[in-house]
């Protein structure tokens, strides 16, 4: 049987029928077949409808109206289909399609038929928007008492939760915001109210309900479609001023889409790094550094999977494919109690579930590489998937290059994300996401590097009650990377490394009151590390093998949290993560000689350790405190304090990250890194929420910061400790922001002022660095300034603009020659005691879309661009090397040209 | 055109490094940058000579050739308590013991005060006994390669260091079978022919090598040197001498940072330069940079020789100097007498008549020793 689905208007309201209401008025929403609403209706009010049959009698209803009579009910669900509704005066309706039936002949007395335009069905009915939805029974509750409204905004084209939608109660100024699956839940005093509902990218929309009993408000969102008038800004409040993160940045992926990169592919790390107090160390650079911190102590999850190497290529792409990511969100100061276990930040990327009405996908080519994303309903409203996948064919590009080394090499990657949802019912659903990326290098036949992320979790979503919501994940996290040379046949070799964690987080959010919301969970990781197996390769290599001991450790923590509203302008949060990190055996630690350095001459024994027994423990409180205070409707001040702690550490003592670093537990002679920032902000925004701007300072303190001796070894090193000390560092910054996140003109500015500055003056450390002074870590770059502009031409045309300007990284010069032995040596000066020269670029692209016609099976645009437009030669570092007999210094730079790229886009 | 950009992107992708890498100024430095340097082995081969060189750095720019430490007094010290003497062989801070019995049972070290009264120590280090090399190789394809064999039998020694000094033959442009001596034309012998010459240089890469890792001390095919085709090296005959080290594993850390502070820095992955920490230290200062690391040895030595003949056509390669020659009527009265004004002609040969005319010739072109190296015949060739 043909199943019809009928949407009223773009919102669906889900409560029981017929409860509280008046006689022969209809409220509610109604959710059966036609004959059956006819035959409540026939029997409620004593009375006859007559209709034809045929069409109608498969009709299934899904509806939700708000004190409607029979007749405007009929007419919502059927004047759009052009059928015409008309009583005479026993009360008998008439149901028509093409004309109306007259019940009455004409001239003689009243006309009794409704006035009926098929073309403009809406004009009809009150928009919903100025309708009021009474939620419970007006009697139940006692005057001045407090009731739960909670449901989920959606898209209404792809029926997907929107996240961070803000709900504002007005006049109540009360604010919440729904959270990555557009769930929101929202108490207030019991009464009437106007909300509003505003998200990114969708037509702000209101709605006017009179709260008698909890209930629940589910409401659909049109697409802001772009229409030849100017966007009219509607969002009422900036959830800058009013949410209580200190430090937070949100991007969708609309606002990641505008802005200009290389090859003309969509990067989320690099507009990441647009932010304030985000900067990395070079161009072509894994990963980025927040205030001040390094690359590994960012929590980096995709769809709730931890990923290790967020790069192909050696660092020049970032690994997330762009179809797939909804949001992404940089928690720089206020970590939220459930995330822990890095020091500097956490990037929360959410993935986009696939579409629930219909099929729909995205295929783009760039020069290098093509792209396809498609997701749809595996069964309609129930079940979505999401697939996306990209590969790079620079393989074939090699093969056509004249030199014989590159013709032999090979540079090539993939990605997989997957990504399904399934709603079990209104309480249950249940959310499978995968991804898997490989990258693959060989230079000139006789080396390759192949590294790769396998990443697999199950979330299942509850909800308890409106009040009460949990998530559980179970998952896994893998990254592995290999090494193989056989350059020489005797060394021959391969190397290989590998990290796995398997993990269980549950998270439970619970709107206590009016006043508190509480976050509590338990979460636990399982780390299997295995740092190294270096094996021969080939029968003529007499490379010895070594596998170093496998290194396992648990971290558990359970967090509590809460968010306390003391009144309309003062808000708090507090929370506390306890961590437990056990590390255990099977394993050997080393005994050091107490009072001396650490040293493979200082061992004074071996300790072996069983299966399961535990080598080390550590745990302590975490700490996670803010505040937000609102001075007026539009601007606030906040604070936070928050602390943090990491058991897993990467290592690296080059530049930049390589994707064969190691990354390496806490054990007995690894302290956990521990950090504390204070944090505090100014916000306010103007002209009408049409601009947002910050301003905020931090400071911030970090121990046992890993930093390496000189001439560290630090793969295959049984006794790393011997080769690692512990700094101390401090970071301060200040960050200015100047935001418009909408319009014609939309985009922002920022300029930050940062230092991060390490000491290590411990002489039973081992060697002191800088004499015990304090150096600029490597992520020093004090000023440090962004522009990204976008402006719309018209419906098509479009233009991104944008402009990084920061200060050069630290390095190390060498500051005096000398001979020994006939080789000329170097000598260093302090450690990064000199910059790069000064950071400046600016990329320019067009985005030329195809028309616009909404029913348009395919949708193309075509983006021509420039990165580095003024050729610009950026510095990325700067070296000196022995060239007979003479040290000769030389700058290098990554893109140190205009770099021109097209690529294309299709949309279906 | 299409394709040319994408070569673009991807040698920008590759070879970074080599597609946009321009000279670098560095800020100017005011400070002299003066460390003292020390260069050497306390020589532990039975009757062997312990040979120093101190030195002052000089900064990046500095042009000055080298900025010797004279008048220092260096003595080597036993754990035994044994005491040796060096003494200044000249004034380019070089200074030598006498020939020296040390035992293998203790350790030394370095005492070193300079003349402005600062004193220097390295640490007590054990004696080290190289073992023998057992073969350089070498390939021509085209470019000559030299590789290195060697192993240890005991499986003792783990980590090496290598030397290696090149001596090649050069000839004159315009070889003579005479020489001049006291203004009078003389058949040339051994001592003051000037048609043949030896140069000899000392290797100017750090050498280094490590068997860990592997199952035997066995060092298989270790790069040397690599020599490009052509080159004037190989005009005649070339030899190689190859002194091997076994080092302690500080001692390989000490020279691998060294090696990767100069050479190997710069490229995206590369590590971070690092300071360098020899096992010397001042009394006064232990922050005060000392440069070089003390070892105590016994080395090894082989030497081989590649003669023209024996490569595929290598060419010979002269010094390409502007030889024009001129012809003078010899002294009449004896036409071995030579006394040509021009200091700058020499005599070449004879040419015939009577009395015999006196061809002549640049001298640059007469006598290779004015392109570098000796007449004298090295004992080994």
């Amino acid at each position: 049987m043909k199943q019809f689905l009928l949407f009223i208007g773009c919102f669906l309201l889900l409560q029981l029928p017929g409860t509280g209401q008046e006689k022969n008025r209809y409220s509610g929403t109604y959710s059966l077949s036609f004959p059956q609403l006819i035959q409540l209706i026939e029997t409620k009010e004593k009375i006859r409808i007559f209709y034809p049959p045929g069409e109608l009698d498969t009709l299934q209803v899904l509806l939700t109206v708000s004190d409607l009579t029979k007749i405007q009910l009929l007419d919502q669900l059927l004047g759009k289909r052009g059928w015409f509704v008309a009583e005479d005066t026993d009360g008998s309706v008439y149901l028509s399609k093409g004309k109306p039936v007259l019940t009455q002949f004409p001239g003689t007395g009243q006309a009794a038929i409704i006035p009926k335009q098929p073309e403009l069905p809406e004009k009809e009915v009150l928009p919903v928007e100025n309708r009021l939805i009474t939620i419970g029974d007006v009697d139940k509750n006692p005057a001045g008492s407090t009731v739960v409204l909670s449901g989920y905004i959606k898209a209404a084209s792809s029926g997907e939760g929107l996240a961070t939608a803000e709900v504002l109660a007005a006049g109540k100024s009360k604010t919440v915001y729904t959270d990555v699956y557009g769930y929101y839940s929202i108490v207030l005093p019991r009464g009437r109210y106007l909300l509003k509902i505003n998200s990114a990218g969708m037509q702000s929309t209101q709605r006017q309900v009179q709260l008698n009993q909890n209930g629940r408000l589910d409401i659909e969102l049109q697409e802001a479609i772009k229409s030849l008038q100017a966007v009219v800004v509607t969002a009422e409040k900036s959830s800058v001023t009013r949410s209580l993160q200190v430090g937070a940045s949100r991007l969708n992926i609309q606002t990641i889409k505008q802005v200009p990169v290389i090859f003309g592919e969509t990067d989320v790390l690099r507009v990441v790094l647009s932010l304030p107090g985000v900067t990395s160390v070079g161009e072509a650079s894994n990963g980025f550094n927040v205030r001040g911190g390094t690359a590994d102590q960012n929590l980096i999850l995709l769809g709730d999977a931890t990923v290790f190497n967020p790069t192909h290529l050696f660092g020049f792409f970032s690994a997330f494919h762009p179809d797939l990511v909804k949001q992404v969100e940089l928690y720089k100061a206020s970590i939220p109690e459930k995330f822990g276990g890095r020091l500097s930040s956490v990037l929360d990327i959410t993935l986009q579930d696939g579409n629930a009405k219909k099929w729909t996908g995205n295929a783009g080519i760039g020069p290098l590489t093509s792209s396809l994303s498609i997701g749809g309903p595996i069964k309609k409203e129930k079940a979505t998937l999401s697939l996306g996948a990209r590969t790079s064919y620079s393989n074939w590009i090699m093969n056509q290059l004249p030199d014989k080394a590159f013709r032999q090499s090979r540079a090539s990657f993939y990605d997989i994300n997957l990504r399904t949802a399934f709603n079990l019912n209104k309480k249950n659903t249940l959310y499978l996401t995968g991804y898997l990326s490989e990258d693959a290098f060989r230079f000139n036949r006789d080396t390759s590097f192949q590294y790769g992320n396998r990443n697999l979790n199950i979330k299942w979503k509850h909800q308890f009650n409106a009040l009460l919501s949990g998530t559980f994940t179970i998952g896994t996290d893998h990254y592995q990377y290999q090494v193989e040379s056989a350059t020489n046949q005797v060394n021959a070799f391969r190397l290989r490394y590998a990290i796995n964690q398997q993990f269980f987080r549950s998270d439970f959010n619970w709107l206590l009151n009016d006043k508190h919301q509480l976050n509590a969970g338990l979460q636990s990781t399982y780390y299997s590390l295995q740092p190294g197996n270096y094996d021969p390769l080939g029968t003529s290599s007499l490379v010895q093998p070594k596998k170093l001991n496998r290194e396992q450790a648990l971290e558990t923590a359970i967090y509590l949290g809460d968010q306390y509203r003391i009144n309309s302008n003062l808000s708090i949060s507090a929370g506390v993560r306890w961590n437990l990190f056990q590390h255990f055996g099977p394993g050997t630690e080393f005994k050091y000689l107490p009072g001396q350095p650490k040293d493979t001459t200082t061992i004074i024994d071996t300790l072996q350790y069983r299966k399961g027994e535990t080598i080390q423990r550590w745990t302590a409180p975490e700490w996670r405190l803010s505040m937000r205070y609102l001075l007026t409707e539009n601007s606030s001040i906040k604070a936070s304090f928050t602390t943090t702690r990491q058991f897993l550490h990467m290592l690296s003592n080059t530049v930049t990250i390589s994707p064969t670093d190691i990354w390496k537990l806490s054990d007995q002679h690894i302290r956990p890194q521990e950090g504390w920032q204070l944090s505090a902000g100014y916000y306010r925004s103007f002209a009408s929420n049409k601009w947002e701007a910050s301003i905020e300072v931090y400071f911030k303190r970090i121990a046992n910061y890993l930093d390496f001796k000189s001439g560290a070894r630090l793969l295959l090193n049984e006794h790393l400790e011997t080769d690692l000390i512990n700094t101390r560092g401090k970071a301060y910054g200040a960050e200015f922001l100047l935001k418009k996140p909408d319009g014609r003109l939309n985009g922002w500015f920022s300029y930050t002022y940062s230092r991060i500055l390490l000491k290590q003056d411990d002489p039973l450390a081992g060697e002191l660095i800088n004499r015990g002074n304090y150096y600029p870590g490597n992520a020093d770059r004090p000023h440090n300034m962004n522009l990204i502009a976008n402006y719309r031409f018209s419906h098509r045309l479009s233009l991104s603009w944008n402009l990084i300007f920061t200060s050069g990284r630290p390095i190390t010069l060498p500051i005096a020659v000398f001979n020994q032995g006939g080789v000329t040596g170097l000598i260093y000066s302090d450690r990064n005691e000199y910059r790069i020269p000064n950071y400046f670029r600016s990329d320019i692209s067009f985005t030329i879309e195809g028309n616009h016609k909404v029913n348009q099976r395919f949708h193309n645009a075509w983006s021509v661009g420039a990165y580095n437009i003024t050729a610009r030669e950026n510095p990325y570092s700067v070296y000196y090397v022995q060239e007979q007999g003479t040290i000769n210094g030389y700058q290098l730079s990554i893109f140190g040209t205009i770099i021109p790229f097209v690529s294309y886009k299709i949309k279906f | 055109m299409r394709s040319s950009l994408l070569y673009n992107y991807l040698l920008v992708f590759l070879l970074s490094a080599m597609a946009c890498r321009k000279p670098y100024i560095a800020p100017v430095q005011q400070q002299p940058n003066q460390f003292l340097v020390v260069d050497g082995l306390i020589n532990a081969s039975p009757g062997g000579v312990s040979r120093f060189t101190l030195s002052f750095s000089k900064s990046l720019g500095d042009t000055t050739l080298q900025y010797p430490v004279n008048n220092a007094e260096l003595r080597i010290e036993g754990t035994d308590g044994s005491i040796y003497r060096l003494e200044a062989l000249n004034d380019s801070g070089v200074y030598i013991s006498a020939p020296l019995q040390l035992s293998a049972a203790n350790n030394y070290r370095l005492l070193i005060r300079t003349a402005d009264n600062r004193s220097y120590r390295s640490a007590f280090e054990r004696v080290l006994i190289a073992p023998e090399i057992d073969s350089i190789a070498w390939e021509a394809n085209p470019d000559l390669n030299f590789f290195l064999y060697t192993k240890d039998p005991s499986n003792q020694q783990q980590y090496y260091r290598w030397e290696f000094e090149e001596t090649y033959q050069t000839t004159a442009q315009n070889p003579s079978f005479w020489a001049v001596v006291n203004g009078r034309i003389v058949e040339a012998d051994a001592t003051n022919q000037t048609a043949s010459c030896w140069i000899t240089d000392p290797s100017k890469e750090l050498l280094i090598g490590t068997t860990t890792g592997l199952s035997s001390a066995v060092v298989f095919k270790a790069p040397l040197h690599t020599i490009s085709k052509p080159d004037k090296r190989l005009s005649i005959r070339y030899s190689m001498l190859v002194r091997q080290y076994a080092i302690t594993p500080e001692a390989y850390r000490y020279y691998r940072l060294m090696k990767q502070n100069s050479e190997e820095l710069g490229g995206i992955f590369d590590p971070l330069p690092s300071q360098l920490n020899g096992n010397i230290q001042s009394d006064s200062d232990p922050e005060e940079p000392v440069i070089g690391y003390i070892a105590v040895g016994q080395t090894t030595e082989k030497r081989i020789f590649v003669n023209n003949q024996e490569l595929d056509n290598w060419p010979l390669i002269t010094t390409g100097y502007d030889c024009s020659v001129r012809n003078v009527p010899s002294n009449p009265t004896d036409f071995t007498i030579f006394n040509y004004s021009d200091p700058e002609y020499g005599f070449w040969y004879f040419s015939s008549g009577q009395p015999p005319g006196l061809v002549l010739s640049k001298k640059l072109c007469l006598d290779c020793r004015l392109s570098g190296g000796t007449n004298q015949k090295p004992s080994f060739w």
